[in-house]
């Protein structure tokens, strides 16, 4: 311990390591800043939906004298919530959609709706602290670390220092060791004291840092493995460069090409040029045929199912939900290939320590894949309970009034293990 | 001159002896193969697909049976994006914007379905496209192909040995300078093959060579860099180090610095807000499908007065059809109030974003490829513009034939009558009145014009660049021999 201590102390007196720990401390500071300012601005953003979806349905509801305008006109607002720890690690929430605005018709023809940030901006990519963490990090530490051999042997001091040294196979571990330390300190200070003010829960960002810690020390271990073998430092740094493109581009960029050749997903165009056909068919096709079909799935509405006028709200809604549950197969498919896409990922990522990083660290965050169709599932969960409120009265088995619809239900975000603070 | 292309021979001659420089060409010629291989099959498959669909949606549109013209515009129609010819060397936004538009009356829906929906998360930087190998990894090659080539002689002492044949320190400068640009150069060939795909599929020459001009500029910054870079350092590993350091501020981390910046700085407002207010107005601009709304006592006093009659169901037109002609008129205008302002705070976020491109040539390439390749965010805004354009004229044929082709009577009673409902009914003959929907996309000048001033940030610092590479070079030489 005392001599990581001393070779700490040694490190801060060269003019480029002060400045690379100095840099990465500033840009650590700057991203989960950044980050926390995000997140808050997406709870306030949150806030605001909430009260104005509230405002709005009082407003639809008092000009309506029926069930069926009252289930047409209103809109729902479906959300999920950051995590405290999401200012860590953005992830999903930069570009795919995180809230919904939703009515009672078909859900197949709004689920998609994108409603995300800046295009340009996206492309870009966040500088939040994930990113720091797996890609940026390994690169300071091979500028820090790819020298350490080089310098000794050019001194002339390698021999005497291995002669000397308590670890005589690998000498300049401790000085390598207490050089990654630093860096891992001038990341994982601004990220503590932010997690901390932001209420992450302690086993959660006591997690993050361990990750961050693992994944530097791979990084160690790979530096000092190239170095210790390697005479010349430009040499040596070409070959960590080329572990670093390797790891963090080539081998993710190579997993992703594999995963979307070997999992077919259905285009969504067609998912959604077929669902509309199938809905707006119902207006040409015979009522009978239509319902049937709604009471297949609904056995219980059968005694109610018979439609007599050429418009009736129960059959408009019956038609809805007909669209959707023929599109159903198609639109599981399409979950069900991103989720494969995702596992296969997963499975790569073993083979990758900075996309395991990334994939750990916006798993935690509740930022990743799995996390945003676990709120896709919410959402139909939620239409479905609209539909289930509604039908007793489209199907006049309750009568429409003020004191039923107070009663509508409005989205809670499905709970999670991790969103807890 | 002559001695200049000797010692640029000699560099050439000194790579193809090392192992590092074969692994970095093999390197180089994966990632361009793959880079250029997959996007180019991956936009050219979405290309059809697309335009696949977009044929696929207008003939259903036109097949549809006898309808009432209001079940058509909430039938609507669906609008795809292809990508730009371009867009094989550099997708832009592509991926992050969606691809397919829902049309229809009283509402503007957003694009789904972004490429990205459905691809398995990788991060930024792992998305190979043309693009970012030749932005981000191809300089990364060049630096460890050319850290060393100053450095090296000095370290050595060659330099000295150079200087006693009559080769001055700048020609030394120059001659190494040239080698790498030369492997610049022969590394930029497959883009400009890649270019001379888009010339065919569509783009102009003028842009396809532009386009290639950009990075050969950018690719001729970098190699100046790195030999100042090198020429400036005592020693190659220092050199290297400087270098890498440069590449990971100016292409790593000062790009998301920047979106950072213009994501913390700028409101951008959500759709979902958008919506909640835009109902909010359209709400006190009368609503189209209730034609008693008290919004429309105006106009049904002066449609009454027009036609000199007492009662709407005297009038020779559909008041119906009238009203809602009328309500999509008004309430475009407030949806597209709110579009425009959406667009705008995306504009202002990018322009700040775009403010640190003098900052790092990184930057103004970046700029300038996706607006030479038109995939911008303002191509994007272009493709909703051009969509919201189909849809207010689509949706107001529709409206007309409302208002001309039923009769009142019919109308009012279609959802309680069965016969008025067949009456209220119109011939199928009327829905040919989709003709394709092709995006503007600006012209040669237009779009020169934009890139310009990327382009002269890329000249600014190439001459920087050499201006510090050449001064570096004589005071080196003038300290080894003083």
């Amino acid at each position: 311990m005392g001599s990581f201590v001393l070779e700490g102390r040694y490190a801060l007196r060269e003019r480029s390591v002060v400045l690379s720990l100095a840099l990465t401390l500033l840009v650590a500071c700057w991203a989960v800043i950044a980050g926390a300012l995000e997140t808050h601005k997406q709870h306030a953003e949150i806030s605001w939906i909430l009260e104005a979806t509230q405002a709005d349905k009082a407003t639809v509801l008092a000009g309506q004298s029926d069930a069926g305008g009252a289930a047409y006109g209103m809109h729902h607002v479906t959300y999920e919530p950051p995590t405290p720890l999401a200012f860590a690690a953005i992830g999903t929430r930069e570009d795919l959609p995180w809230q919904h605005w939703l009515t009672m018709l078909a859900l197949e023809g709004q689920i998609y709706e994108a409603d995300i940030g800046n295009p340009e901006l996206s492309r870009v990519g966040r500088l939040d602290y994930a990113f720091l963490v797996s890609v940026l990090l390994p690169l300071v530490l091979i500028l820090l670390l790819y020298d350490l051999d080089s310098r000794e042997r050019r001194d002339g001091r390698y021999e005497l220092l291995a002669a000397t040294n308590a670890s005589p196979r690998n000498p300049l571990l401790a000085k390598a060791g207490a050089r990654t330390g630093l860096l891992f300190l001038s990341t994982s200070i601004p990220f503590a004291i932010v997690a901390v003010i932001e209420n992450v829960a302690v086993l959660l960002w006591a997690s993050v840092i361990v990750i961050s810690a693992l994944h530097l020390l791979f990084w160690l271990l790979v530096c000092r493995f190239v170095t210790h073998r390697t005479a010349e430092a430009p040499t040596a740094a070409t070959a960590l460069l080329a572990c670093w493109l390797l790891f963090t581009i080539a081998l993710p960029a190579t997993a992703r090409m594999l995963a979307e050749a070997t999992v077919a997903i259905p285009a969504g165009g067609e998912i959604l040029l077929e669902q509309r056909e199938k809905v707006n068919d119902a207006w040409d096709l015979p009522k009978p045929v239509t319902m049937t079909s709604f009471i297949a799935s609904h056995p219980e509405w059968e005694a109610q199912a018979r439609v007599t006028q050429p418009f009736d709200w129960k059959w408009y809604f019956a038609f809805q939900q007909v669209g959707d549950e023929f599109i159903a197969p198609q639109s599981n498919a399409l979950q069900a290939g991103i989720a494969r896409r995702d596992r296969l990922m997963g499975w790569a990522s073993l083979l990758s320590p900075p996309l395991a990083t990334e994939r750990w660290l916006t798993h935690l965050a509740g930022t990743n894949r799995s996390h945003h169709q676990r709120y896709m599932a919410c959402v139909r969960k939620f239409h479905a309970s609209l539909r289930h409120f509604h039908y007793p009265m489209l199907f006049g088995q309750q009568a429409f009034s003020p004191a039923v619809m107070a009663g509508l239900p409005s989205y809670k975000p499905c709970s999670d293990r991790l969103s807890g603070s | 001159m002559n001695s200049a292309w000797r010692i640029a021979r000699e560099e050439w001659r000194y790579w193809l002896r090392s192992k590092t420089a074969t692994a970095v060409g093999v390197a180089a010629i994966l990632l361009i193969a793959t880079s250029l291989v997959t996007n180019y099959l991956r936009i050219d498959a979405e290309r059809d697909a697309r335009q696949q669909l977009q044929a696929v949606a207008e003939e259903t549109f036109r097949n549809q049976p006898a309808r009432h013209p209001h079940r058509m515009v909430h039938y609507g129609h669906y609008v795809f994006r292809t990508p730009a010819p371009l867009a094989i060397a550099d997708p832009g936004v592509d991926p992050y914007t969606g691809t397919v538009m829902f049309l229809e009356g009283h509402k503007q829906n957003t694009a789904t379905f972004a490429p990205g929906y459905t691809q398995a998360l990788t991060g930024p930087l792992a998305t190979l496209s043309p693009a970012l190998v030749y932005q981000l990894l191809v300089p990364l090659l060049l630096i460890v192909m050319g850290f060393a080539s100053l450095a090296r002689e000095r370290e050595a002492r060659t330099d000295q040995l150079v200087y006693t044949m009559s080769v001055s320190p700048t020609t030394l400068w120059l001659g190494k300078s040239a080698a790498l640009a030369v492997l610049a150069m022969i590394l930029s060939m497959p883009l400009a093959g890649i270019t001379a795909l888009a010339w065919l599929g569509g783009e102009s020459v003028v842009i396809s060579f532009v386009f290639w001009l950009g990075y050969a500029l950018y690719l001729l910054c970098w190699v100046l860099m790195i030999t100042a870079g090198s020429v400036w350092q005592r020693r190659a590993s220092s050199a290297l180090l400087v270098l890498l350091a440069s590449w990971l501020l100016l292409g790593v981390l000062l790009p998301r610095v920047a979106s950072s910046a213009a994501e913390a700085s700028l409101p951008l407002q959500s759709n979902v807000r958008n919506n909640l207010e835009i109902a909010k107005a359209l709400r006190d601009a009368g609503d189209g499908h209730n034609s008693a709304d008290p919004a429309f006592n105006k106009l049904r006093a002066q449609l009454l007065a027009q036609y000199d009659v007492e009662k709407i169901e005297e009038l020779p037109v559909n008041y119906r059809g009238i009203i809602a002609e009328a309500a999509e008129k008004k309430q475009t205008e407030i949806i597209n109030r709110f579009a425009r302002r959406r667009v705008d705070q995306e504009l202002a976020q990018a322009s700040a974003a775009n403010r640190f491109n003098l900052l790092s040539p990184y930057l103004a390439l970046k700029s300038f490829s996706i607006t030479t390749a038109n995939t911008n965010l303002e191509q994007h805004h272009q493709f909703l513009r051009d969509a919201e354009t189909l849809r207010f004229s689509f949706v107001q044929q529709l409206n007309k034939l409302h208002a001309t082709e039923l009769a009142y009577v019919d109308d009012a009673k279609r959802s309680i009558d069965a016969s008025s409902e067949q009456r209220a009914r119109i011939d199928p003959q009327h829905w040919r009145m989709l003709d394709g929907f092709e995006s503007e996309r600006p012209g040669v000048t237009a779009r020169l014009t934009t890139a310009l001033p990327n382009l002269a940030i890329l000249v600014l610092w190439i001459l920087a660049a050499a201006f510090a590479g050449q001064r570096g070079a004589m005071r080196t030489a003038q300290q080894t021999n003083g």
